[in-house]
């Protein structure tokens, strides 16, 4: 009886440790020929599409692929997690920053090798070899392709509130601040309200670039003469523009949940009529016209991208995104298709996908012409890549309103942020002391100095 | 011939019952115990995604504790957490003992409902609420100042007001589930203890103070301890409404593990606050239970 209740006992425990590990294992989803794509950007604009996205691509390369696609804010947290527990991916999306954070990981395969002997993407008509040159690591090797043309940021504005007050476009900061106040105080849309402010952002200085390039000051960290970082933001030189920024504030000008709002939040204050001006990307041109015709046809919104302000010494700068980046990991046990996905999404045929969408989804294609359906109208050409990397693109539809001005000036103006392990840090820092700094807590001086003390506190400098 | 121990006697009188719980031993030692066990292995290393992972001894630790950023967390923390244990434990409490003088039923189902309801919305939700509810531009709270000639404040990026802004839109959250609990357990006082006391010439606060307190100690031990529990876990509360004007008075430890853990890829650091946290809170967690064991 004893032995009899021991032996059920054992026969019970095995059951439930079987169920636990064949429950509990990771699931297998990487096929000898199926990619997993990991990503935040690329892929369909709702969850249901992905699945859409997914069959196309197989279409289009002959690869099975699935998506895997958190939302933006969780994006890093997933990634980090999928990567530190091993998951079996093919294809990795991540900046710039997040790779420069991970190559002391040597987590990525080299990809160097294949991106020579690729047709696609060594083709200098497609990619020059100058761009990526920007990619080599220190061991001179290329770990990751890119995904698209980043652009860049710049100041987007209320075309039509400047020409119903009869303003010109600022050239100077000074031009700015006057453009501004009238947006503020001069009843730009006429309603006989007052309820506009000149400037909406986010995150406090989202992303105000141009500003400071007018003092020719760069984002985030640079290089001296003797080759120590710092930041240009936490100089002297930057005083001027902080206090244009305190000023503006101290007016009413700038819109003032400037420190929490989001990007949805201050794109909305812009769509809705709350705001005359941000500072985003340039893509944004095009696609706040698309969104707010979409609804409402017969709107007098215009918006359009202006030329970053001069400074006092002749500075004009505005700042290129962060490349945004596909790498395979090392443990990917699928490195040949994944290769071929990302090679794949510098074609012809991978620039339509990763801009129009999907075909008879997003959009048709008849006796040669490309016309957008309701949902690919919706979709505003964006499905991961809005302006390919490839010199060779030329969107069949046209550029969305606004945007072709607005990439001429990042290409002229644009300068490209310096990649350290440091920049969220530098964000993190930069944005606390500068709110304090335009709030008037502290002094633009004390500010800067209570910025260089914590970057040396967290071991930057 | 060897005698039955009376371990034994009593597993063999129960042992369907020790069967019957065996799948959920089993599930927490897979799911809470090895990852714990998991954790301390990383603590000690210098974490790898792929490959062996070093081991680097006490250096986590140790740079934990040089480090002058996770001393300002952990004060935070306590000083939060602490807050959030005392407060939604007596002060739900004393709306139970008001809401149990209500006589309508109606109404007092009613005002239950209403008080449980931010309980029920995840900390996106609340959090995103009272972001815009105290907004300088087109907030509630200033929209009313305004209303009387005076300035708004922005309320989120201010030093002074940050701290009681946390502890009070927890204690909002918080307080209808706390208050939940007294009630059921003022429900199963002994309603004859109210009739003496009332032929003896008790009044309400007198009631209260003599029958329905003494007898609600027990549930109070109970939701100090799951406050203790969850005092240095904070977290959700603090991804949602911080911003980094404020973050010096706000940031916590669970943020920090967070940011150093899956934004700096420092595995092996983060793993050492994680196990810092959790001895902590044991240790807090069984001085308050041992504390609690003597009768008021």
């Amino acid at each position: 009886m004893r032995t009899k209740s021991l032996l059920l006992l054992l026969a019970l425990l095995g059951l439930v440790a079987a169920m636990a590990f064949a429950g509990g294992g990771k699931e297998d989803r990487s096929s000898d020929k199926e990619v997993v794509w990991l990503t935040s950007v690329q892929g369909g604009r709702e969850p249901e599409e992905n699945v859409i996205f997914q069959n196309e691509v197989k279409r289009l390369t002959g690869v099975p692929v699935t998506l895997i696609k958190p939302p933006g804010s969780e994006y890093k947290t997933k990634m980090t997690a999928m990567l530190s527990t091993g998951e079996p991916l093919d294809i990795v999306y991540l900046s710039a920053a997040d790779m420069a954070a991970l190559a002391d990981q040597d987590l990525f395969e080299p990809l160097t090798d294949w991106i020579e002997k690729s047709p696609v993407l060594k083709n200098e008509s497609i990619i020059p070899a100058s761009e990526w040159d920007r990619l080599r690591q220190a061991d001179g090797e290329i770990y990751a392709v890119f995904n698209k043309f980043e652009q860049g940021t710049l100041a987007i504005v209320r075309y039509d509130w400047l020409e119903n007050l009869g303003l010109k476009e600022p050239k100077t900061l000074d031009d700015y601040y006057e453009v501004l106040r009238a947006f503020t105080y001069d009843d730009p849309d006429g309603n006989g309200l007052d309820d506009t402010y000149g400037l909406g952002i986010g995150y406090t200085l989202y992303d105000l670039s141009s500003f400071f390039g007018a003092y020719g000051l760069v984002r985030g960290f640079a290089e001296d003469a003797s080759g120590k970082l710092y930041s240009p933001f936490a100089t002297e030189a930057a005083i001027p523009v902080y206090e244009f920024l305190a000023r503006l504030y101290r007016e009413g000008i700038l819109e003032p949940n400037f420190i929490t709002n989001t990007s949805a939040n201050f794109r909305d204050l812009f769509m809705t009529g709350k705001t005359g001006m941000n500072f985003y990307w340039a893509a944004w041109v095009g696609l706040y016209n698309q969104t707010v015709k979409a609804d409402n046809p017969h709107s007098p919104f215009k918006a359009r991208a202006l030329a970053p302000p001069m400074g006092p010494n002749g500075h004009i700068m505005c700042r290129n995104g962060d490349d945004g980046l596909m790498a395979i990991p090392r443990i990917s046990r699928n490195k040949d298709n994944a290769f071929k996905v990302m090679e794949f999404w510098h074609t012809q045929e991978g620039n339509v996908l990763s801009t129009l969408g999907i075909l008879g989804h997003d959009y048709t294609y008849t006796n040669g012409t490309y016309k957008l359906t309701e949902v690919g109208a919706k979709h505003a050409m964006d499905h991961g890549a809005p302006q390919p990397k490839s010199l060779a693109w030329t969107n069949p539809l046209g550029e969305s309103e606004g945007f072709a001005e607005a990439a001429e000036i990042i290409l002229k103006y644009g300068y490209t942020q310096m990649v350290t392990p440091y920049n969220s840090l530098w964000e993190e820092i930069t944005r606390a002391e500068a709110a304090k700094i335009i709030l008037g807590s502290v002094s633009p001086r004390a500010g800067i100095a209570a910025m260089n003390a914590r970057f040396k506190e967290e071991g930057v400098f | 011939m060897s005698y039955p121990t009376a371990l034994s006697r009593q597993f063999r009188r129960s042992r369907l019952l020790y069967l019957m719980i065996l799948p959920a031993i089993l599930y927490f030692i897979l799911l809470s115990f090895v990852p714990v066990a998991d954790g301390f292995k990383m603590s000690f290393q210098k974490f790898r995604f792929v490959g062996a992972s070093e081991f680097v001894g006490w250096a986590n630790y140790l740079s934990m504790l040089k480090t002058p950023g996770f001393w300002r967390v952990f004060k935070n923390t306590l000083i939060l957490g602490m807050s959030n244990v005392f407060l939604t434990a007596f002060i739900p409490m004393f709306v139970a003992l008001s809401l149990n003088e209500v006589g309508r039923v109606g109404v007092k189902r009613s005002l239950q409902s209403i008080l449980y309801l931010p309980h029920i919305f995840s900390w996106v939700v609340v959090g995103g609420l009272w972001i815009f509810i105290l907004s300088p531009n087109g907030g509630l709270i200033n929209s009313i100042r305004n209303v009387f000639g005076a300035d708004s404040i922005f309320y989120l990026v201010s030093e002074k007001h940050i701290r009681p802004i946390i502890i009070g839109v927890n204690l909002w959250k918080q307080a209808g589930y706390v208050c939940i609990l007294f009630l059921a357990s003022i429900a199963g006082i002994n309603p004859e203890l109210y009739e003496a006391a009332t032929i003896d010439g008790a009044n309400g606060w007198q009631r209260a103070r003599f029958i329905t307190i003494p007898e609600l100690v027990r549930t109070l031990k109970v939701v100090l301890l799951l406050n203790v529990m969850g005092a240095l876990r904070i977290f959700d509360q603090i991804y949602v409404m911080r911003n980094e004007v404020v973050a010096p008075k706000v940031d916590v430890l669970m943020y920090y593990v967070y940011v150093h853990g899956l934004e700096k890829f420092n595995i092996g650091y983060a793993s050492a606050i994680s196990l810092f946290i959790f001895f902590i809170t044991l240790i807090v967690t069984l001085l308050v239970k041992r504390v609690s064991r003597y009768e008021v």
